[in-house]
């Protein structure tokens, strides 16, 4: 899948999520972003967070769908490098799960993004 | 309005990434319309099952966050040619705070994405706006941040 943003899951507990991504130069997306200057578009650090929060649901029962998302690019991501993502969660008492997760490479922030998502059923009618 | 054709040449991202087809109103230098219909032919439902649930074809948030952004780009790129800021700089998301979504996108739709430039400045630009389908709000960007940087100052794996 193009927008794949997870290739492995380091870890899965009760309250977090630990993925990586290999972030590869052939990747399809690198040819409009940049045509001379290839770097990893930020929104998809946000998309990897989503993906990451999305599989936690499962793992736990939930269909998740995201309802606010606010981030924080903190240093540019490109071809060759390893994307991490670590995840933690807190269920508020309505039920909606909050995260709050960093994105890095080498060791080094590269993004900051805190989400809230709703609980969704499957199968729910397309709206 | 200007075409797909012109915004490229406004907009540094090129094929599978700009997701931007026609800015369908611009008023200079606070406000920008634009469009983005979603098909079902785009990359991200390449790999789709056909046993994949009804929600699984919403559009992905990020790409959502790329289009909108990419038409608050158009306003600031074109207010930077015209007043011949410099040009050898590379435009970078910088942050969000915050975007709410009220519902899902899915192929068929057209995004139509209204921003206001809040903040205009040499090096970043501030837009808010929202987006709509067929009238109805599904988006809401309370501050989105674009940043202009010379190649050179451009970090990898540091911060930057």
């Amino acid at each position: 899948m193009p927008l794949a943003a997870i290739d492995r899951v380091i870890e899965i507990a009760h309250d977090r999520i630990v993925t990586e991504k290999d972030v590869r130069a052939q990747e399809d997306y690198f040819r409009g972003h940049y045509r001379n200057f290839p770097v990893y578009p930020g929104v998809f650090m946000v998309e990897a967070v989503d993906q990451a929060t999305r599989l936690w649901g499962t793992h736990n029962g939930m269909r998740l769908a995201l309802v606010e998302v606010k981030t924080r690019f903190l240093s540019a991501v490109g071809p060759g490098d390893v994307l991490r993502c670590d995840c933690t969660f807190k269920i508020e008492p309505d039920g909606r799960v909050r995260t709050t997760s960093t994105c890095y490479t080498k060791g080094v922030k590269a993004a900051q993004v805190r989400g809230l998502y709703e609980t969704r059923r499957a199968g729910d009618a397309q709206p | 309005m200007l075409s797909h054709r012109q915004i490229k040449a406004l907009l540094p991202h090129r094929y599978p990434m700009l997701l931007v087809d026609q800015i369908t109103g611009l008023r200079k230098w606070t406000e920008v319309v634009g469009t983005k219909p979603v098909s079902g032919t785009e990359a991200c439902y390449a790999n789709m099952a056909d046993s994949n649930d009804v929600r699984d074809y919403a559009y992905p948030c990020s790409l959502i966050l790329e289009s909108f952004g990419q038409v608050g780009g158009v306003l600031v790129n074109l207010k930077r040619t015209e007043s011949q800021r410099p040009s050898d700089v590379i435009m970078l998301a910088s942050g969000v705070t915050a975007f709410h979504f009220f519902g899902e996108v899915y192929p068929g739709d057209t995004m139509v994405h209204r921003l206001v430039l809040d903040k205009d400045l040499d090096d970043f630009a501030v837009l808010s706006g929202e987006m709509t389908v067929n009238g109805r709000k599904l988006a809401q960007a309370e501050a989105m941040i674009v940043a202009y940087r010379p190649a050179g100052a451009i970090r990898f794996g540091s911060h930057g």
